[in-house]
């Protein structure tokens, strides 16, 4: 009997342990949602909305990171330093990229709100509950509402695309500069990391223009 | 031992274990960005790892924040299920699986 308790216990524990990740990443990528107020009820559309604000934020904040980090890759001179900074910036732009993800936590939701935007379309163009002037106004705000959630999700979907081709552009000139290293010329590898920098910073850039239009929808 | 102690002893070599890497479950992510050269039917799933990736017919591209290692790519159509490949995700890289039809049937290239 005791035996079954804490089998019971270690499964318990397991599946907690288990669903750990997704807590984890959940924590990182994106806050609770926001209490709905007295106005706007509790909907997958204030989820979204709310944290698809937050991930804009998160976003802001880590491109001026970025730029920092390939300011500091700029004035290396020892290929020890110069590999660690490397490294740092991916890791940065993997925990970017991880925000936006297509299997991460706001994807989904953005996911479920376009469902959700998609079912009370529907259910508009069938009702008989209100007169027709509130049928076709209450449908008009939700073909714009579904097309603004459209939007989104594929603004989000674009944001994933950028950050892994900046991703890409980092381990690659990493990968680079490690074979240089290998070859015994570490001052040309210095300059290959330094160069790096200067693809960062023009990433950056258009990551900033392109964040400026990621626009949570209007509820 | 008797099984009281047992179960104790495994409890913390988990909690242990967990601890040391579950909770770093995040430091020890890749990506793999799935490039699709074919159009998908409805029928047509992807499926990485055990879980399907969302609405990929309707998208041309994705990207899969997914555990290191080795993970495996699979079409599954109607009831079948057709293995595409292997691909080894490293930590905070990204993987390109592009996935094309070599007749007769869907193949993928990976670039890491």
């Amino acid at each position: 009997m005791r035996t079954q308790i804490f089998a019971g216990t270690l499964v318990g524990l397991l599946a907690a342990t288990v669903s750990l990740p997704q807590v984890y990443a959940g924590e990182a990528a994106s806050p609770p949602p926001s209490t709905p107020s007295a106005t706007s009820p509790a909907t997958p559309l204030n989820d979204f909305r709310t944290q698809l604000g937050e991930v804009k934020k998160s976003l802001e904040g880590v491109n001026a990171k970025i730029e920092d980090r390939a300011k500091a890759i700029e004035t290396l001179s020892k290929p020890d330093a110069a590999r660690q900074q490397v490294e740092e910036l991916q890791a940065l732009v993997a925990q970017t990229l991880g925000l936006v993800a297509d299997n991460g936590d706001i994807a989904k939701l953005g996911a479920r709100a376009l469902e959700y935007s998609r079912g009370k379309q529907e259910q508009m163009r069938k009702d008989t509950k209100f007169s027709a002037a509130e049928r076709t106004a209450l449908l008009r705000r939700w073909d714009q509402n579904v097309a603004e959630m459209v939007k989104a999700t594929d603004e989000l979907s674009k944001a994933s695309n950028e950050f892994a081709q900046l991703l890409k552009t980092v381990q690659t000139r990493g990968d680079y500069a490690t074979e240089i290293l290998e070859v015994e010329n570490a001052s040309e590898m210095v300059k290959v990391i330094q160069n790096l920098a200067g693809d960062v910073r023009g990433a950056s850039e258009a990551l900033k223009a392109f964040i400026r239009t990621l626009t949570p929808p209007d509820v | 031992m008797n099984p009281r102690r047992s179960c104790l002893v495994i409890l913390a070599g988990l909690c242990v274990l967990f601890g040391l890497s579950g909770c770093d479950w995040k430091d020890q992510t890749g990506f793999v960005e799935i490039r699709k050269g074919v159009s998908f039917t409805a029928d047509d799933h992807l499926i990485l790892n055990s879980k399907e990736i969302a609405n990929i017919a309707q998208k041309d591209h994705a990207i899969i924040q997914e555990h290191v290692g080795t993970a495996s790519l699979e079409l599954k159509r109607g009831e079948k299920s057709q293995k595409l490949c292997d691909i080894e995700i490293r930590k905070d890289r990204v993987v390109t699986v592009t996935i094309t039809y070599v007749n007769p049937s869907m193949r993928c290239a990976v670039q890491s």
